[in-house]
Parts: C-alpha cells; sequence; structure tokens
C-alpha cells in the first residue's frame, strides 16, 4: 500500500498542474467572503469556509483523482497494471483516496483566508468531529471518483460527463443550499447521498452545536463504505468488460 | 524433448467494428512453443501478432480455440497465468515518465505482489543486470529509447516469468539501441526463457528465434524453423544492380526463372532468380550491358517474408 502511495504521490508533486484545483477553487471563498463582508452578514462565513473545502475536494476528485485510470491508459500502464495478479483495483483505489484527501488541508487554507484576510471568527468548536467527517468524506468522495472512473474507460465521452458532475452534487450535498432548506423531494435524495451528511456534521463542529452526532456517524460511515465499494465493484466490471474487447485498455 | 510452454490450438477472436461488421481478427491460429525456445511471429500491421499476444497476457478473451501457458488456461486460470508470464511492449508509453527506473521498477514489485524487501532488492539487481544502475534514480523521461526498452524489460523480468511475450520490442529504436536490446534477449535466451516475439524486423527474427510463424489476416500461413522456411522457397537468388537501363530491365524479366521485385526510373532493379540457369542469364545480361554495380545475395527471412505474405502497402 505504501508503494501506491508514494507512486501517486510523486506523479502528482512532479506534474504541478495535478494540484492547480487546490489552489484556484479555495479563492472562490474570498469572492464569498468579500460578498459576506460587504453585506455584514459574518454568520454565515462558516458555511461559505465548508462550501469552498468541499468544492475543492470534490472537484479535485471528479478533475484529477477519476483521471487517474484515464490517465494510466494514456500513458501506456493500464495493460501491464492489468498483467498482475489482482492488485491493479486495489492500487487504484488507494492512488484515488491519496489525490482526493490533498484537499484536506484546503480546510484550512480557507479558514485562514477567512479568519486573516476578511477578519471573520471561524472556530472549530469539534476539531475531531471536523477531522472524522472530512477523513470520512474524502473516502467517500474518492469512492464516487472510482465510479467515474469506470465511466471514462467504458464511455469514449466520460470526460464530458464528468463535467456535468459538480452543482447538481454541490445540491445534494447541502454545499449550495443546507438540505433542510431544499424542495421535499431533493430533500429526500440528499439524505442516501454521504456528501450531505458529511457536510451538516461539519456545520455541527464548527458550531459546536451540543448533543450526540454518532447517528449521522454511523449513517456518513455507512454510506461512505457502500459507496467505496460500489465504486471499486464499477471499476472491476469496467475494467473486466475491456477483457471482453468492450473498452479500451490504450488510447 | 522439453514440454509446450505454450500451446495454442484453434485460437480464434472476432470482434464488430464500429459500423458493426463482424472482423476476424484471429482465425484458428494453431501454435506452440516448447520450454526454452524463442518463437518469432512476423506478420505485416493488422496481422493479428498483437491480439494474440493480449489473449496469451490474459488482457483479452478469444471467442474461440484453447491458448494454455505452462499447462494453464488463460481463461479460466488468470490469475495464475498472470504469474507466469512478462510482456514487453515496444514504444514510448508503458512506464510512469516522471519517476525514475527504480521508482517504477519498485511500484511495478509491490502491484505484482513482491513483498517490501524483496522488491527492492530484485529491482536493484535487474537494474545492475541490464545496465542501468548509473541513471537508475533519474527520471524516465531523460533516457533515451533504448534505455526505456531495458526497464520494460526489467520490469517483465521482476518475478522471474516462465514465459516473455514481446511485441515489436525495438520498434523505434536506433541501430545500435536495437543491438544491444537483442544481446540482452540472446542472453535470456542462452539461460533457457521461453519467449514469443512479435516483430517486423527480418534480422532480428533470424538472428534470435529458433522458429518462426508467420501470420497473416488472423491465420498462420507458415511456421517452422528459419532453414525450413528458407528452403520452403527454394534455391532462389536475390540479385540487385544500379544503372539498369529500362530497356536491360525489361529484357532481364523476360528470363525464364526470373521475378522482378523493384525496378525503378533511376535504374535500381531488384529481382528474384530461381535456378543456377536463371542466375548465370541474369548475370550475363548485365556484365554484357556493362552494369557492374551489382549484387547476389542468398535467400533470407526477408524473401521468405516477401513470399509468403502479401504485399497490401498501396491496396488500400
Amino acid at each position: 500500500m505504501t508503494a501506491f502511495v508514494q507512486l501517486q504521490w510523486l506523479l502528482l508533486i512532479r506534474s504541478p498542474r495535478l494540484l492547480a484545483t487546490l489552489v484556484i477553487v479555495p479563492f472562490y471563498s474570498v469572492v464569498f467572503f468579500t460578498t459576506l463582508h460587504g453585506y455584514g452578514a459574518p454568520g454565515l462565513s462558516a458555511t461559505v469556509a465548508l462550501t469552498a473545502f468541499v468544492m475543492s475536494m470534490w472537484s479535485q476528485a471528479m478533475f484529477v483523482a477519476a483521471e487517474v485510470v484515464d490517465d494510466d491508459r494514456w500513458d501506456g500502464t493500464l495493460e501491464p497494471a492489468l498483467l498482475t495478479p489482482d492488485a491493479y483495483v486495489r492500487a487504484l483505489t488507494v492512488r484515488v483516496c491519496t489525490t482526493t484527501a490533498l484537499s484536506l488541508p484546503v480546510l484550512v487554507e480557507v479558514i485562514a483566508i477567512g479568519r486573516i484576510g476578511f477578519g471573520f471568527a471561524l472556530p472549530v468548536h469539534r476539531p475531531l468531529l471536523a477531522l472524522t467527517a472530512s477523513l470520512l468524506l474524502v473516502v467517500g468522495t474518492a469512492g464516487f471518483a472510482l465510479m467515474v472512473s469506470a465511466l471514462m474507460i467504458l464511455m469514449p465521452g466520460g470526460r464530458n460527463l464528468r463535467n456535468a458532475l459538480t452543482y447538481p452534487f454541490y445540491i445534494l450535498g447541502g454545499l449550495i443550499l443546507p438540505a433542510a432548506a431544499l424542495p421535499v423531494p431533493v430533500r429526500q435524495l440528499t439524505q442516501l447521498f454521504f456528501l450531505s451528511y458529511g457536510t451538516q456534521l461539519l456545520r455541527a463542529a464548527m458550531a459546536g452545536s451540543s448533543g450526540s452526532h454518532w447517528k449521522d456517524l454511523s449513517l456518513l460511515l455507512l454510506l461512505t463504505v457502500l459507496q467505496l465499494v460500489a465504486g471499486a465493484a464499477l471499476l472491476r466490471r469496467a475494467l473486466s468488460r475491456a477483457r471482453h474487447g468492450e473498452a479500451r485498455l490504450y488510447a | 524433448m522439453s514440454a509446450d510452454m505454450l500451446q495454442v490450438e484453434a485460437l480464434t477472436r472476432r470482434f464488430r467494428n464500429r459500423k458493426g461488421n463482424e472482423v476476424t481478427a484471429l482465425d484458428g491460429v494453431t501454435l506452440h512453443a516448447r520450454e526454452g525456445e524463442v518463437v518469432g511471429l512476423l506478420g505485416p500491421n493488422g496481422a493479428g501478432k498483437t491480439t494474440l499476444s493480449r489473449i496469451l497476457t490474459t488482457l483479452l478473451l478469444p471467442t474461440g480455440g484453447i491458448a494454455r501457458v505452462d499447462g494453464l488456461d488463460v481463461v479460466h486460470d488468470a490469475r495464475q497465468v498472470r504469474e507466469r508470464i512478462g510482456l514487453v511492449l515496444g514504444g514510448e508509453r508503458g512506464l510512469y515518465n516522471r519517476l525514475t527506473a527504480r521508482q517504477n521498477l519498485r511500484y511495478w514489485g509491490a502491484m505484482q505482489g513482491l513483498p517490501g524487501k524483496a522488491c527492492r532488492s530484485r529491482a536493484d539487481e535487474l537494474l545492475e543486470r541490464l545496465g542501468l544502475s548509473a541513471r537508475a534514480d533519474d527520471q524516465i523521461q531523460t533516457y533515451s529509447r533504448g534505455m526505456v526498452q531495458r526497464v520494460h524489460l526489467a520490469r517483465a523480468l521482476l518475478r522471474s516469468p516462465r514465459l516473455l511475450i514481446m511485441d515489436e520490442p525495438t520498434s523505434g529504436m536506433d541501430p545500435h539501441a536495437a543491438q544491444g536490446f537483442r544481446g540482452l534477449v540472446e542472453e535470456l535466451r542462452d539461460s533457457g526463457s521461453t519467449i514469443l516475439l512479435a516483430t517486423h524486423d527480418m534480422q532480428e527474427a533470424q538472428s534470435l528465434c529458433s522458429r518462426i510463424a508467420l501470420i497473416d489476416h488472423g491465420r498462420i500461413l507458415q511456421e517452422g524453423t528459419t532453414e525450413d522456411l528458407l528452403r520452403a522457397i527454394g534455391t532462389g537468388r536475390t540479385v540487385t544492380a544500379a544503372g539498369v537501363a529500362a530497356q536491360l530491365a525489361l529484357s532481364i524479366a523476360a528470363i525464364a526463372g526470373v521475378s522482378v521485385q523493384e525496378s525503378t526510373p533511376d535504374g535500381l532493379l531488384t529481382l528474384r532468380a530461381d535456378g543456377d540457369g536463371a542466375i548465370a542469364a541474369v548475370l550475363q545480361a548485365l556484365t554484357a550491358a556493362g552494369v557492374h554495380e551489382l549484387s547476389v545475395a542468398a535467400p533470407s527471412l526477408t524473401e521468405v517474408y516477401r513470399t509468403i505474405i502479401e504485399d497490401r502497402e498501396f491496396a488500400l
């Protein structure tokens, strides 16, 4: 497993374009914080910080992590990888998780921008809860990236489809508006989506809301594991279809 | 006699192209390789060489027939087959170019299930053996084509495979690099490795392979040792001459037993003459006309190839 993390880390740091999302997306927070500052609405600053963080994580997963397998296809490394006895899906899962996890420092980054640049308090009252929720979000988002990777193997226009997988999921994840403020049918959908539980828990961690969050944490854990398993299974199936000649292993 | 390391019986692969038409990439291919043998697979682009390599390496499923590596079925025992094979692809791609050779080999070793310490020492051993130690910590993107190919070979050797499958391994290499790479393959051959070598390069096939199969349109057209194949095309010689006038070329082409392979407007003539009488008549005609720049060559694998595989270069 260390070898897979090390490989992905080296590939990322030696190709800075792959880290561009992590630099650019947090700067959206500057726009949002400026608006809040202008309208005197500091109470929404935590929501802005969380939105910028989760958007960065999601973008990193969709636009960088989900491309790991497609990059392997372009580099001609996918074919030799599939010759290894059983390791590729495992390696890919670790590599996609590693890439997505690089978005974790963005939370610190946007909080620092809010505090230093705009004077918002942005306290994190329950850091352990925030960290746990963030880690689970990373794994769940990586699971979703694995599903997108599978689609990119199977569909020639997969990259275009992937571009559409941002704002609808920001809404489903309760990022643009809290899930409670969404219309009923959409709200019911959010309850099946791991991202909404994660953002809810992150809000609670920042606000320091009292009470137990075990139920939400358990649901988040369950949905995250399901998401990861589904992603790995879909990817395994996509690679197996390639063996039947239904998808190209090389570009 | 050694056991068969590779057994291919009536292997077929059909697929549908984008227009929905059925295309046969492999049509009942039968091929065997005994342990320690180097078998060459010669054929033009699109002949079926790569499809065969992909099926043997478990990357693609056949639609019919059987293929076994070391007695294991490539369809049903894919995992065990993967543990026994090494694939060497030609071309620039196939490695992580922003990583060093050592980092690449350690990653691929981990992928193949080698434990950490064993993986590191095996990678170091192969880097040393293939003459890459001095540049082992440089990124692959700074390597020459020949060095990249040696890293490909090192990766294939990580698990000491029972069968090495090489798909045009010297494609795009300069002559020195290609010669160096062939030297490494010779070492492997001499140490008893079984190798299936798909190539376009006749000289490479002739120097490395103990047996050769000619493939086109997904079918094995002829198979045998180089000597068998040369014997099969007869005792003809290739005559090449420069400064041959068009009229002279026409009269030589009319000699019985002569088939002109190439005749250019600037006077270059290449022909095949079958039988001692035809060779003597051609040489006499050329020298009588004052043509002194000429050569006579014994048949080589190139002639075998040109005789058996149809020329479709301009038939598209």
